[in-house]
């Protein structure tokens, strides 16, 4: 039974104590010892004084530890001449060999690293402690991208490691002006967050406004990019995404390079990048790798999938219902043919199916590979085949949704497809209660919406709206020899615009 | 401590009221050019296929305001606030402020009128009108709420709409244009043609208006604020009697005169909306345009009201613009701002809105001569 007892909030304000007896009993209060079994604390003697080591198992590579930390110290012949309050340079400069060490100041600092994976080294009669990094955090190696896929251009994904990610975007920004601040994230289970830019090309008022966001959050735990995402954008009730989510190093290093920022953090295979607008999210990273013409053909064939998307079934109940007239007599009679034998409304009927269609979505994408193909076989024939021979949805329907599908797959980022999901859905309400009317009144309401949002103070859907001067790249995909150099919210020399 | 949002209170929502160079530009030409086309082809059927000559003597006939605002602008650093004040003093200024605002608070209540009508003619034929003016009233409010810049940034993704469906209605009624529609160039006559025009003088008068708004944008760092340029106001309006002359002029080979018909609004309604002469095709387009155009038409109505209101009262601009918007609610209610209304009141106001710039131009003289 130790000699001391601290509480834990007590201890956290604490710097190392003198004897190694009180080091452990703060380390017992914080770390919950000996309940808490992964917790290493191991003592030994090391110069005729005696050290504790202390550490999480799992994190830290233990082949280093026992080579540049144990064997020095354990080996070492007694040194007479090393007074007690010496003895921590003594032994960070002349004994270990591991090279990041450094000094430790209070428990709440030593608590911290610990947890990050850091080993650290307490000695007998010094009010001091080293940190030692021998981290050695498991973690995937770099792979495919699975959700940014693409034909041409880099395959590398980010991982779950902070400083693998970092290191993947300098790879491809080889700059001296790409500049990577640390910052803990949250207020109790701090979350290591790095925000990247680059000097003279990211307007610093942008850079200092999320350094202000990302240090006010006060969530307890944060786990991951989204969470940060949701927490510092700009129109947290906004249906569509304002800073874009990538998990490939080349669209990051792509986006810093235009002015943006970089906000990664550790265990999220995601950076986040920002300011961000709605054509950030139209754009995907092989657009610029094709020739240009491709390039604009894709694009186009993007634009109509997404108006597809957002409009078919919308126009299909108001064109259908209110104004039939404005329908070739052909098509009106094989609608009203094809619609004969089923028993629901025209809205009822594209409901049903367009749930059939999230479920089969999502079930997609929980489902274990093995079992994959029986979901098509339930997508294909029994929801499709069966519901046209069994009367409860028109061929014609099936056709809608298909294309509606197709259509909002073409989207790039997943975030904004479900946000033009859900209106989709709005304006097949709107459709449904007040034909052409309803659709041109909704979609009037979305672009206002849309026009008055904006992402770290950069309007949402400039440069179109407002029209802002800067590169061009907006919906062509221009020749590189035209495109300008620089995006609207780049660094300005001498001036630069604060609102619209 | 619990999780919020890593956001200052009022950080995007200072800038609601502010409308800047461009997306007050776009707004603007979308209302005038609309609010005119909707005059002479709906409200005046009288002037037959020459309703693009009454513009013609509008743009005319207002040039002396829109003159007036550009040298109070050119005298006064861009600044046409600060002319007027200078003219006739800071209440004299909102005193005027306040007039326009009600006049424009009329206005919209005649568009949600119009666009109401239009829903109904067009698509909902048995449904009650109130249940259509409420849900538009209330979508144009919301619209104006969200601020200047993004209802005029709306508009400056409409126009561009607007281009690519005129492009198609273009493309499927190029064999049926006739240019002998147009003749003869005079219609119905001069009387005719000259009585609308004082009506379409109100909304290029509304220019000079637009450029009493416009908020400007600051430049960080330098302490500067910087303006819209005055030869600007030329350009918006040159811009407007082109497109609206040339829009109109293309409406007219696309459609045999309407003589002897009916003078109410139902037919210039029949002509573009309804199945009658026009190609169904083209009726898509046609509609897309039509109800989109008269909802930016009606948000730019209400939001120069509101913020004229602000000016006039020194009271919150969204606020005006949330009570003016419910009056003009109110009025279509009542149905006090139906066509013969309507235009009767766009021609007492035109003639006034003008003269107050004139006006205006000429108090700033004798003052600094004095």
């Amino acid at each position: 039974m130790p000699d001391f007892f601290y509480s834990e909030s007590e201890v956290l304000r604490l710097t190392p104590r003198k004897t190694l007896e009180e080091n452990k009993a703060c380390l017992s209060a914080i770390f919950h010892l000996p309940d808490n079994m992964d917790v290493i604390v191991k003592k030994f003697d090391s110069f005729g004084f005696s050290a504790m080591i202390v550490y999480i198992e799992g994190l830290v590579d233990t082949e280093k530890l026992s080579e540049c930390v144990m064997k020095p110290l354990i080996d070492a012949k007694e040194e007479k001449n090393v007074l007690p309050k010496d003895r921590i340079s003594f032994i960070k400069t002349d004994v270990l060999y591991a090279t990041q060490v450094s000094e430790a100041e209070t428990f709440l600092d030593i608590s911290r690293e610990i947890l990050s994976g850091i080993c650290v080294l307490f000695i007998d009669e010094c009010e001091q402690a080293l940190f030692i990094d021998l981290r050695k955090m498991p973690h995937r190696p770099v792979n495919r991208t699975n959700n940014e896929s693409v034909v041409l251009g880099s395959q590398e994904g980010f991982v779950e490691n902070l400083r693998m990610n970092i290191s993947l975007i300098r790879k491809n920004l080889r700059t001296t002006q790409l500049v990577t601040e640390i910052i803990d994230v949250g207020s109790e289970n701090k979350t290591k967050a790095a925000i990247m830019y680059v000097k003279n090309v990211t307007d610093e008022h942008i850079v200092d406004e999320a350094r202000r966001r990302l240090k006010s959050i006060s969530a307890k735990t944060l786990i991951g990019t989204g969470q940060i995402q949701q927490l510092i954008e700009d129109h947290p009730l906004s249906l569509f995404p304002q800073i874009l989510q990538t998990e490939r190093p080349d669209r990051a290093a792509a986006g810093l390079s235009e002015g943006q920022f970089a906000i990664l953090t550790d265990n999220s295979p995601y950076a986040l990048l920002g300011p961000s607008t709605i054509f950030h999210f139209l754009h995907a990273s092989d657009d610029s790798f094709m020739r240009w013409q491709y390039g604009t053909f894709v694009r186009f064939i993007r634009i109509m999938g997404i108006l597809f998307s957002l409009l078919l079934p919308g126009m299909y109940i108001a064109l259908t219902q209110f104004h039939s007239h404005l329908l070739p007599m052909n098509l009106l009679s094989s609608i009203a043919e094809a619609r004969a034998n089923v028993p629901f409304s025209i809205l009822g009927e594209i409901l049903f199916m367009e749930f059939a269609f999230h479920l089969i979505n999502e079930a997609g994408t929980r489902i274990p590979s093995q079992i994959g193909s029986a979901l098509g076989i339930v997508g294909a024939l029994i929801l499709g085949q069966a519901a046209v021979t069994a009367n409860i949805a028109s061929p014609i329907l099936i056709i809608i949704v298909a294309i509606t599908g197709l259509g909002n797959f073409v989207i790039p980022s997943y975030a904004l497809s479900i946000g033009l999901q859900i209106y989709r859905l709005i304006i097949l309400f709107a459709g449904a209660m007040f034909g052409l009317y309803g659709i041109v009144l909704a979609l009037f309401l979305i672009t206002v919406s849309v026009c008055s949002m904006r992402s770290f103070g950069a309007p949402y859907v400039s440069p179109l709206a407002p029209k802002r001067s800067g590169k061009g790249d907006v919906i062509l995909r221009m020749p590189f020899g035209f495109k300008r150099a620089k995006a609207f919210f780049e660094k300005k020399v001498g001036e630069e615009k604060t609102d619209a | 401590m619990g999780v919020r949002w890593a956001l200052t209170k009022n950080q995007n929502t200072e800038e609601n009221e502010e409308i800047t160079h461009f997306p007050m530009c776009a707004l603007t030409l979308v209302a005038v050019i609309t609010r005119i086309f909707y005059l002479i082809v709906i409200d005046t059927p009288e002037t037959e296929n020459s309703g693009w000559l009454s513009v013609l003597f509008g743009a005319a006939l207002s040039l002396p305001a829109v003159i007036s605002a550009y040298f109070l602008m050119k005298k006064n650093d861009s600044s046409l606030e600060t002319g007027a004040c200078k003219a006739i003093g800071k209440a004299g200024f909102r005193f005027l402020c306040l007039v326009i605002s009600l006049a424009l608070t009329y206005e919209t209540s005649a568009l949600f009128t119009i666009l109401t009508s239009s829903g109904a003619y067009a698509t909902l034929y048995n449904t009650h009108k109130l249940l259509l003016l409420v849900p538009t009233s209330l979508a144009v409010i919301y619209a104006c709420t969200k601020g200047g810049n993004g209802i005029g940034g709306a508009a400056e993704v409409w126009i561009r709409i607007y281009i690519i469906l005129y492009a198609v209605i273009l493309f499927l009624e190029y064999n049926t244009m006739n240019a002998s529609n147009i003749f003869p160039i005079f219609g119905p006559g001069a009387r005719s043609l000259l009585k609308s025009a004082v009506s379409v003088m109100m909304y290029y008068c509304l220019i000079p208006v637009s450029f009493l708004i416009e908020s400007g944008y600051s430049v960080k760092g330098r302490g500067i604020h910087k303006r819209i340029k005055p030869e600007s106001i030329l350009l918006v309006f040159l811009l407007c009697v082109l497109i609206t002359t040339a829009l109109l002029v293309i409406h007219s080979m696309m459609y045999p005169s309407l003589t002897l018909t009916s003078i109410k609004r139902s037919a210039g309604m029949d002509l573009m909306l309804s199945n009658g002469r026009s190609n169904r095709t083209v009726q898509l387009p046609i509609l897309i345009i039509w109800f989109s155009s008269l909802a930016l038409s009606s948000g730019y109505m209400l939001f120069c009201a509101g913020r004229l209101m602000n000016k006039a009262l020194s009271e919150s601009g969204r606020k005006c613009m949330f009570l003016l918007g419910m009056v003009s609610m109110v009025i279509a209610l009542f149905r006090l701002s139906g066509q013969e209304r309507a235009v009767r009141f766009s021609a007492c106001f035109g003639p006034f809105l003008s003269s107050a710039f004139f006006l205006l131009a000429f108090f700033y003289i004798v003052r600094k001569k004095g």
